[in-house]
């Protein structure tokens, strides 16, 4: 059945909002947050804001089958022998996760000991972040906040970001983030996780889709065509023109229009030409007329061929992506 | 509908049984905010952010017990970059997620932004208003190029205590709005009208997935439909000129259907502790369509287009140890698209429907020299194959060579070195047998930089440092060449190297202070051939080639015949230095500077005289927050803050725009987005204990 648009307007909105209705009077039992566990309370005499943070996550949850709860161990679930530690406050026989001297497979072996079955870590043993010894506890913190301070441009958002986790050591992408044309990830409303999977994946980049453009047109699906015209480039990859992080040229282009078209387009007419400051609103130089030339001005090459992904139009007005 | 279903969503946790319990990191926030945004055009500063909505209404509330969980979290509530989330779980068997995203994308805000000649704004028919006010933006209506995002949807997921699990999602994504579009006008000559183009776009998307986790292999199927719908009648966009009133219009989006198949999975207990991974997807992406849907009464070989492209995704990853101190990876991975669209014939004009195969292979080996060194080599492969396209590769083959090096002696250090050499060859598709006085000549020529002839030089190199238990740096190095050595025409070479730092210092009293300083530099070269025509002088018989000579017409660049060289260069930089302080038991002080800048140029060698464009994309970013958090008591914080930020363009594009260039006709697109902004904000918290 096709809905009308009028239908399909806010459907899912309708539908969620009932399934929540649904859902929360059906969890009568949640009153019952977990009382302190004895396994962990000696240890929160002296890691109060530790082990409040672990009994905020699910680790804590005596119910979930494998959790250190569940395990009955409680610190030591995780961090191994703890008794000595108890004693003596010695630390030469605990696991420490967050220890960056540990080695990297040291450290989430103890992780990967329950969390290996997992699909989410189906293809770690592929991953750029196994191959280069990143530990699981160098992104997922366990136990509370980090040690920096936020710098960044105001957020309406509230929570944390998970992008501050990765631009701890991808440099160049929290630059890339920081520049004016970019995805909406510093502002929250798109994660790092939304395209990338940094548990691995069988490509390069660690995308979540098996190639480049099928990641773009998930979210870009007016995009997807087919058209009766399409633009060879775009069929093959989005990044051929396009940055996927963030750039200086607008939406997201690896570089200015014309620059960026008269790269790959040469002909009898207008895309050959030259188009220095002459083309601009403004004289360059006394007795210089300004040229106002559509090709350089606003939005260049865009003035004209919008459909710039494909086009359906008929004839050379298609070929040409103008219709 | 949205405060309606907010205001229910609220009750709901309240009125739920037993939902009184909390876990940490559980708030309720109420507050206010104030700007004064001064500005000729502010989307650049609401590009992504509401800072128009007031109030400021967010929180989370988790309850949990032994057997269940649920956490509703609301951000921004109300505002149009609102988030809404309820997660919930039955221990082992059930777990949900229900959400709401919304985006804003805020392009250009009239009337000294977006403005236009025309009535019906928003559709699909743009008539000129009465009187024709075609000359005169003052008279033109103003409106927001701006698109808004609404993303609804969830999942459920059932494992019942088994290595079993099935997961249904769905969404549906709603954009609706108005961007700036681009057409060639039927107002005379090469001019341009910009229109606002209305966009009301839905996107549905399901999927149903099942899989079986086990600790030595995992194997898993998806299935997942989506259906992107242009709501717009007829597909299409119509107006009248503003300088004749003639009719003209522009195709839009298709509707489009995409059905996705993928079957994946591990194995894990294979020889030298090696994993075998590998992953099988087909999908079929199809469409119908009018082949004339303009109604141009073009000849044309068939009334219909059928849409019809299926993509073929393989790959196997084999990952093991055979030795203490060696790991290897191999890996195959095939993509295929093989477009069975129809092909239409306008007269002469024959569409082309791309199809192509790719394949991929790399080994890659890491050996461990000793504790702290370990070295990586790379070898990848790819062979791509595409169908004839006139003057495009239809055969490319690309070889790369990586070799990386990672040393921990240092114990708090780690550096990582990183280089590889690409070559590409290409097999271009060209007519030589065409003359060098025919325009479509000039094509042998030019090597499109995605399928070029390449060689390829990247140096990576990274520090890792922490210095102290409280203390780290980061430095990350980059360098990038690509050489397109027998491009004749377009681009010949590009270059890129960036040097990167973050470091942050927790004092003994708690103070974290957080720096970083980036620096970019870019540089691209290309060369062309100035065509002054679609036919030779009598001068120049053989002008479509570049060896074709040059004649240079002293009054107009544009009927000249010449050679070329453009240098695009640009300079990026930005720095950013924070703090947090707590003062006293009850105060953290936050405050941080931001400042970006980027400065592009581009410079011309010409046989004629050439003016450098100066400023193009040049930017000046920079923004001052400070802010105060009181805990009046252990559930209750009190914050208040003040941001302030100012944002310059200087770009020959737009300064002096005008809207009504010649016989062109603008709407103010990206126009005038400097701004200077004060935001000021206060809230108090409850905090769930």
């Amino acid at each position: 059945m096709k809905l009308s648009k009028s239908a399909r307007s806010g459907f899912f909105a309708r539908v969620c909002a009932a399934a929540v209705f649904l859902l929360v009077p059906l969890s009568p039992s949640l009153a019952q947050q977990p009382a302190q566990q004895a396994e962990w309370a000696p240890c929160a005499q002296c890691h109060e804001g530790i082990v409040k943070h672990f009994e905020g996550n699910k680790h804590s949850v005596k119910g979930v089958k494998g959790t250190p709860a569940s395990l009955g161990g409680g610190c030591g679930a995780c961090h191994g022998d703890i008794s000595d530690h108890l004693k003596t406050g010695s630390t030469d026989k605990l696991v420490r996760l967050a220890d960056k001297k540990t080695p990297a497979d040291q450290r989430s072996s103890t992780c990967l000991g329950c969390h290996s079955s997992g699909r989410h870590l189906t293809y770690w043993d592929m991953s750029k972040h196994k191959k280069n010894e990143v530990a699981c506890s160098d992104c997922h913190n366990v136990h509370g906040k980090s040690n920096r301070a936020e710098v960044a441009y105001y957020r309406t958002t509230g929570f944390e970001l998970e992008q501050e986790a990765c631009e701890v050591c991808h440099l160049q992408v929290r630059n890339q983030f920081n520049k004016i044309s970019h995805h909406p990830v510093p502002e929250g409303k798109m994660k790092c996780s939304d395209c990338h999977n940094p548990h691995g994946t069988l490509n390069h980049a660690m995308i979540k889709a098996d190639s480049v453009n099928q990641l773009c047109l998930t979210c870009h699906a007016d995009k997807r065509g087919p058209f009766i015209w399409e633009h060879p480039p775009v069929e093959q990859n989005c990044l051929n023109c396009h940055q996927s992080h963030g750039g200086v040229a607008n939406k997201l282009l690896t570089e200015r229009m014309p620059n960026l078209c008269e790269d790959c387009h040469d002909w009898g007419t207008h895309p050959s030409r030259l188009y220095d400051a002459r083309g601009g609103w403004f004289s360059p130089a006394p007795g210089v007329p300004a040229g106002n030339d559509n090709r350089l001005i606003s939005r260049s090459c865009g003035n004209c061929h919008s459909n710039i992904h494909g086009s359906n139009a008929a004839g050379t007005a298609g070929k040409r992506f103008i219709k | 509908m949205n405060k309606k279903i907010l205001a229910i969503l609220i009750a709901q946790v309240f009125l739920a049984p037993g939902m009184a319990a909390a876990a940490e990191g559980d708030f309720f926030e109420i507050g206010g905010r104030s700007s004064d945004e001064t500005s000729l055009n502010a989307a650049k500063l609401y590009e992504y952010r509401d800072l128009d909505a007031n109030g400021i209404f967010r929180g989370q509330f988790t309850g949990r017990s032994d057997d269940y969980s649920v956490r509703l979290r609301g951000d921004n509530v109300g505002a149009e970059d609102q988030f809404l989330e309820m997660v919930g779980e039955k221990y082992n068997f059930l777990d949900y997620r229900i959400f709401n995203n919304k985006i804003i994308h805020n392009l250009s805000f009239g009337p000294t932004g977006g403005r236009a000649p025309w009535a019906g704004i928003g559709g699909g028919n743009l008539v000129l208003a009465v009187p024709t006010p075609g000359n005169n933006p003052a008279l033109w209506a103003p409106f927001e190029h701006s698109l808004q995002r609404d993303n609804w949807g969830g999942h459920v997921e059932v494992s019942p205590d088994s290595p079993f699990y099935i997961r249904f999602s769905a969404n549906e994504l709603n954009t609706d709005g108005i961007r700036p579009q681009g057409f060639r006008s039927n107002g005379g000559g090469f001019s341009a009208t910009e229109l606002p183009g209305p966009v009301d776009w839905t996107t549905r998307n399901w999927s149903v997935e099942t899989g079986w986790e086990a600790t030595d292999y995992v194997v898993s199927a998806n299935f997942t439909q989506s259906r992107y719908y242009n709501n717009l009648f007829n597909k299409q966009i119509n107006w009248r000129e503003a300088t004749n009133n003639a009719a003209n219009s522009a195709t839009q989006q298709p509707d489009n259907v995409y059905n996705q198949f993928f079957l994946n999975g591990v194995y894990r207990k294979l020889p030298w502790n090696g994993a075998l991974m590998g992953k099988f997807t087909y999908a079929n992406l199809e469409n119908e369509q009018n082949t004339d849907p303009l109604g141009s009464g073009l000849a044309r070989s068939t009334p219909v287009f059928s849409g019809d492209v299926d993509y073929t995704d393989a790959s196997l990853a084999y990952s093991a140890m055979p030795a203490d101190n060696l790991d290897l990876r191999a890996y195959y991975y095939y993509h295929d698209r093989d477009n069975q669209s129809t092909v239409v014939a306008y007269g002469a004009f024959l569409t082309e429907a791309l199809s192509y195969t790719k394949h991929n292979a790399g080994l890659e080996l890491g050996y461990r020299l000793s504790r702290a060194n370990k070295i990586t080599g790379t070898y990848d492969y790819v062979y791509v194959t595409r169908s004839p396209i006139t003057f495009y590769a239809d055969e490319t083959t690309d070889n790369k060579l990586q070799l990386e090096w990672r040393n921990t002696s240092l114990d708090n250090v780690t550096a990582r070195f990183k280089y590889w050499y690409l070559w590409r060859s290409s097999d271009f598709i060209q007519n030589f047998t065409l003359p060098a006085n025919n325009q479509e000549f000039i094509r042998n020529y030019i090597g499109s930089y995605d399928v070029a002839d390449l060689d390829q030089n990247v140096a990576k190199f990274t520090v890792d440092w922490a210095v102290l238990d409280n203390a780290a740096l980061g430095l990350e190095l980059q360098y990038k060449k690509n050489d397109y050595d027998d491009t004749v025409i377009g681009r010949t070479d590009d270059e890129r190297y960036g040097v990167h730092l973050f470091g942050n210092y927790v004092f003994g009293n708690g103070i974290k202070l957080t720096a970083f300083g980036d620096y970019e530099n870019t540089k691209y070269d290309s060369f062309h051939r100035n065509m002054g025509g679609g036919s030779c002088p009598a001068a120049l018989p053989n002008c479509f080639s570049p060896y074709g000579g040059t004649l240079i017409n002293p009054a107009s660049v544009t009927s000249s015949w010449f050679n070329w060289n453009g240098e695009v260069k640009g300079d990026n930089w930005g720095i950013g230095f924070g703090f947090d302080a707590p003062i006293g038991e009850r105060l953290l002080l936050t405050g941080s500077f931001l400042m970006e800048q980027s400065d592009s140029e581009v410079n011309f060698t010409a046989p004629v005289v050439s003016y450098p464009i100066n400023d193009w994309d040049d930017y000046t970013k920079y923004a001052f927050n400070l802010k105060g958090v009181y805990a009046v008591s252990k559930e209750f914080d009190v914050t208040a803050g003040w941001t302030y930020e100012d944002y310059k363009l200087r770009d020959l594009a737009f300064d002096g725009y005008s809207y009504v260039p010649a016989s062109n006709r603008l709407t103010g697109a990206y126009l005038y987005p400097d701004y200077h902004v004060n935001v000021l904000y206060a809230t108090l918290k409850y905090k769930f204990q």
